[in-house]
């Protein structure tokens, strides 16, 4: 599979009187995207519309070409796409291997053998082979991830889109999962949402920082820890001059925002970058890259 | 999509599974290996073989250090792999259940007989559908005021819809776990829709009959209310694309009751709908909705609710 290509323009969707993402433009290509922001910033919906499963009040998602506003649009991305909702609720009665292997099914997955084969290799890539037929309800909230996730990977899609699919899994599985995305986004486009901003750094190619249903930052991670060069500063006490102070140790103050002369400014990390696409005043509404 | 077990030759892009240009007689691949092993390998070769009986000989050659390094160097070993978890996928697949087996056998297609079997939603609705089904034969059964006529009309009334209800719910996030999955895949909606609605239709219907026979009615009565469940059902599958499965049930719903009570007021016969006349238009009615339905899947294969 090829890596594909996204084209988000001009982007705007509403929730009654909630505005979730409003004028969204991106281009997303090969590689591993990181889509990061508050809660309510507009991330799963911005993941809904790459996955079909949502439409955009005004403005356009293609995907390889093909304009997801229409039905043969939507075919298309699907038969590319392996998914995981936020929330996905499993049928908790279904053991894992009859849950994948329904969604196999789903994905047109055929013959009969082709299609358990890569139920057993999914199964197995997320580290669940032997727990293939106990009762999904008899796992914990980490494997249940993990069984979202050997369902998106069904059928090897050239566009993983992934809400969250790092929530409630433990550190180190964590990292599997990762690395495993990593190596896939070689030959695809994975989009996973996250609230893991530390993990990026090491494991994405490009970053999208959400705030308010509107991009305020769009690139590499590195950029993205620059943005908060010379806006970072350790004090003994909350400087108010500050956007935001926070502990981090018993006796010192993270302040972030524009340093005062004199200030002790120190080497800013990713968390001091996303933190500065979300408080900047710089560039209201546009992303500041 | 993946390929399958089956799938070799088009691999290697000739039929000529050596490959490397050794010939089917050639064993030089497999110096130490056991006399058992090399005859295995020699049929291997023979070239003769259907894909399933290729790919178990290649599994078993596989199962062993000496048989890979045979088949090595002349099969990719991506390929192996990939014939080695087909394989796995059979052996480690649980057994089909009792129904799905039933479903096969009989000829629905394996795809087929999964989703009506092992659709997470289908189970929930099919189980209100049932009870309501049940509930509802047990009450006008057991009603002691409506006289016997009365109680028949509202039993040929109500159980088209029972159906109609089990379909509507099995088609929505409501009940549905895994809609959202399920949208964004590439099944074709309306083939779901109609595994489903089958699904629902047939189990309803046993049940239904079950009703009409505590019911003790006319055995003319006891099927008068198919043709009717037929046409609420595909009308509201035909309205569904455009107004969603629950909305479309419900319209329907309504307008059938519609129906029934206008044309009882205007006959003056309570039972009108049910009449021979009527279930001729029944009938029409139900070949038309089933026409436009198949038309509606022809032209679009995305229908989305």
């Amino acid at each position: 599979m090829a890596p594909v290509a996204i084209e988000v323009k001009d982007v705007s969707r509403t929730f009654g009187p909630h505005r979730a993402l409003e004028d969204v433009s991106l281009l997303i290509g090969g590689g591993l995207t990181a889509v990061v922001g508050p809660n309510g910033s507009g991330k799963t919906t911005l993941l809904r519309l790459l996955a079909t499963t949502e439409r955009a009040d005004r403005g356009s998602v293609r995907v390889s070409g093909h304009d997801t506003s229409n039905p043969s649009g939507r075919l298309a991305v699907r038969r590319v796409l392996g998914y995981l909702t936020q929330s996905e609720s499993l049928p908790l009665r279904m053991t894992v291997h009859q849950y994948v292997d329904y969604v196999a099914v789903l994905k047109e997955i055929e013959p009969r053998p082709t299609r358990l084969a890569e139920v057993a290799r999914c199964i197995e890539t997320v580290g669940l082979g032997d727990r293939a037929h106990d009762r999904i309800r008899d796992l914990s909230g980490g494997m249940r991830r993990r069984v979202g996730l050997a369902q998106a990977l069904l059928g090897d899609p050239a566009l993983l889109v992934l809400d969250e699919p790092d929530a409630a899994l433990d550190p180190e599985t964590r990292r599997l999962m990762l690395a495993e995305l990593a190596t896939r986004s070689r030959d695809a486009t994975v989009v996973v949402a996250t609230h893991h901003t530390g993990d990026i750094g090491e494991w994405c190619d490009r970053v999208i920082v959400l705030s308010s249903g509107r991009p305020r930052f769009v690139g590499a991670p590195g950029r993205l820890r620059e943005l908060a060069r010379g806006r970072v500063w350790r004090s003994d006490e909350p400087d108010p001059t500050a956007w935001h102070c926070w502990r981090d140790s018993p006796r010192t103050w993270r302040c972030l925002g524009p340093a005062a002369p004199g200030a002790a400014e120190v080497e800013p990390t990713l968390d001091d970058g996303y933190l500065t696409a979300i408080w900047s005043p710089d560039g209201p509404g546009g992303p500041l890259s | 999509m993946t390929s399958g077990p089956d799938d070799r030759h088009d691999d290697a892009g000739v039929p000529d599974r050596t490959g490397d240009g050794r010939g089917a007689d050639d064993e030089r691949g497999a110096p130490d290996m056991e006399g058992s092993d090399i005859e295995l390998l020699r049929i291997w070769r023979s070239n003769h073989l259907g894909p399933a009986i290729e790919c178990r000989i290649e599994a078993a050659l596989m199962s062993d250090p000496r048989g890979r390094e045979a088949l090595g160097g002349t099969v990719p070993a991506q390929r192996l792999e990939r014939n080695r978890l087909a394989i796995m996928g059979l052996a480690t697949a649980p057994r089909r259940g009792r129904m799905e087996r039933l479903l096969v056998r009989l000829g629905v297609s394996d795809s087929a007989a999964r989703l009506a079997t092992a659709t997470p939603a289908l189970r929930a609705a099919w189980l209100i559908s049932t009870v309501l089904a049940l509930l509802f034969a047990l009450a006008t059964a057991s009603s002691s005021t409506a006289s016997g006529l009365e109680r028949v009309v509202v039993y040929l009334t109500i159980a088209p819809l029972v159906p109609l209800a089990g379909v509507a719910l099995a088609f929505g996030s409501a009940v549905d776990p895994v809609h959202e999955t399920t949208v964004a895949t590439p099944i074709d909606r309306t083939r779901l829709l109609l595994i489903r609605t089958m699904t629902i239709l047939i189990t309803s219907i046993a049940i239904l009959m079950i009703g009409a026979v505590l019911l003790a009615a006319p055995a003319v009565a006891a099927v008068a209310w198919l043709l009717p469940a037929l046409v609420v059902t595909a009308g509201s599958i035909a309205l569904s694309p455009r107004l969603g499965p629950q909305r479309a049930a419900t319209v329907v719903a309504a307008a059938w009751i519609l129906i029934v009570l206008l044309l009882g007021g205007l006959s003056g016969d309570s039972a009108a709908a049910f009449q021979p006349a009527l279930q001729v238009v029944w009938l029409v009615l139900a070949t038309l909705a089933a026409v436009l339905v198949d038309r509606q899947r022809r032209h679009s294969r995305y229908f989305e609710a």
